[in-house]
């Protein structure tokens, strides 16, 4: 009776889907920062070998590449709302 | 009939002083906490804030069409009750900024105009579920929607980036910072300025100078959108420092945590035509990253007052909103009237910005030197809300 009454007012299952995008942003975003902050720091304190530098340069990249593809699905969802 | 245009040029006046200080207000929501942890100066942050404000305001303009749409009446909304409704707005934005108070220019707008409505028309031109399903449920779930994602996202932060030196993590941080705020800043642009631009579109539907399906006019797209970036640059820095310092101390991890969740918040919820509080998303973002960081604390004294403020809103700006229209309608003449109570609400800005400059000044030079970001204030109660 009070979840029916609830959803006379609240869309849940939008609610339930803002909550997805905001937990699934909160797992993503700290990872994708993480990636670009440890490759940099191991691009820093690599060996001459070029297979480090190349693993800290691709963590770089991935890392980049996720907040980018963020960015754009936000300013896709800002134009197209 | 054809409302007068000295009538309509002060409406459209008063709706673009609205938007400047939703911008400054607002300016905090994209940016305190990039100045707090020092990822950007002060003075560029606002400036990077003022043009994506400004940016945004272009993007779109699908909710622009209606003021306070399923939550009165429009078809009573009369340029008078506009006016009214924005006199209450800016007289409480005004008050809650003085006192440092960080709260929403759409709820100080919603219910500005839900005064001057039932003043003019009585109760039975509000529509109550509407305030119930649009501004009062919002308003409980959007603090603690982002602030649970905060929170994740701080614990996330903090556990990927235990082994980095600091120096690292708080450089790699604070760049991704500058791209979350901007993100919240253009989508503060393109929600708030539609709201203005919407006011100024009914007002000139109601006065008959344009018709109501007629696209809304490029100058009140401009101008709407310079409004809100000169706001947003003239920089609210008492509601920065509040939000930057004052509720927790912000260290980059957190900061980057708490504008990720908040555009993600924003963003998400805009997409899914479920229209949220910026300022009460952004708070929320503070405090759940406040709470992430092990160790971190929050000044439950200045939630306690942001939340009195958030509650107040809708009742205080609705009463000035109701007295700004007694005031227009002690006139025979409309536009009598609204020049006089322009006057008065004019005077009474000028008393709050000089009060405001007096005794508390704040600036770009001083927003985050009170507290240092890495010690938290041995009595930050007392900070709660500089006056």
């Amino acid at each position: 009776m009070i979840v029916a009454s609830f959803q006379d007012y609240v869309p849940l299952a939008d609610i339930t889907k803002i909550i997805a995008v905001c937990l699934t942003v909160a797992v993503v975003a700290p990872t994708a920062a993480a990636l670009v902050i440890t490759g940099f720091e191991a691009q820093a304190s690599a060996s001459e070998s070029v297979r480090s530098r190349v693993l800290a340069n691709t963590r770089i990249a991935l890392g980049v590449a996720i907040v980018v593809a963020m960015i754009t699905i936000g300013l896709y969802a800002l134009s197209n709302k | 009939m054809n409302t007068s245009l000295t009538l309509i040029v002060i409406v459209v006046g008063t709706a673009l002083f609205f938007d400047y200080t939703n911008g400054f207000h607002d300016t905090a929501n994209a940016m305190a906490t990039t100045i707090a942890t020092r990822a950007l100066k002060p003075r560029l942050a606002v400036t990077l804030a003022a043009i994506l404000n400004f940016a945004g305001a272009f993007i779109s303009v699908s909710v622009a069409a209606t003021i306070a749409s399923g939550i009165v009446e429009q078809n009573l909304v009369t340029v008078p009750i506009v006016f009214a409704g924005l006199v209450g707005a800016i007289t409480w934005n005004l008050t809650t900024w003085f006192f440092s108070i960080p709260s929403s220019s759409s709820h100080a707008l919603i219910g500005g105009v839900l005064g001057a409505m039932i003043a003019a028309v009585g109760t039975d031109a509000v529509i109550w579920s509407g305030i119930l399903a649009k501004v009062i449920i919002p308003a409980l779930l959007a603090p603690f929607i982002c602030g649970g994602a905060a929170y994740l996202a701080t614990r996330i932060s903090y556990g990927l980036t235990r082994r980095v030196p600091e120096e690292y993590e708080a450089r790699g941080f604070r760049l991704g910072q500058i791209g979350s705020s901007s993100l919240v800043a253009l989508a503060h642009g393109t929600n708030d300025a539609q709201k203005t631009m919407g006011v100024i579109t009914l007002t000139l539907i109601a006065g008959g100078r344009l018709g109501a399906d007629e696209a809304i006019p490029f100058w009140v797209k401009l101008s709407c959108a310079a409004a809100i970036g000169l706001g947003t640059f003239s920089g609210g820095w008492r509601v920065i420092r509040t939000l930057g310092t004052r509720v927790t101390v912000i260290q980059p991890p957190q900061g980057y945590s708490s504008e990720s969740s908040s555009s993600a918040t924003i963003l998400a919820s805009s997409y899914f035509g479920f229209s949220l509080s910026t300022t009460q998303v952004v708070s929320g973002g503070i405090m759940g990253a406040g709470l992430g960081r092990a160790g971190g604390t929050v000044h439950w004294k200045v939630v306690r007052n942001m939340a009195v403020a958030w509650i107040l809103t809708l009742p205080a700006a609705g009463l000035m909103g109701a007295l700004a229209h007694e005031g227009v309608a002690a006139f025979s003449s409309d536009t009598v009237g609204v020049i006089v109570v322009g006057i008065v609400a004019a005077i009474v800005a000028c008393v709050l910005f000089s009060l405001a400059r007096r005794t508390d000044p704040v600036n770009a030079a001083n927003v985050i030197e009170t507290t240092p970001p890495t010690a938290p204030p041995s009595a930050p109660a007392s900070a709660g809300v500089a006056a």
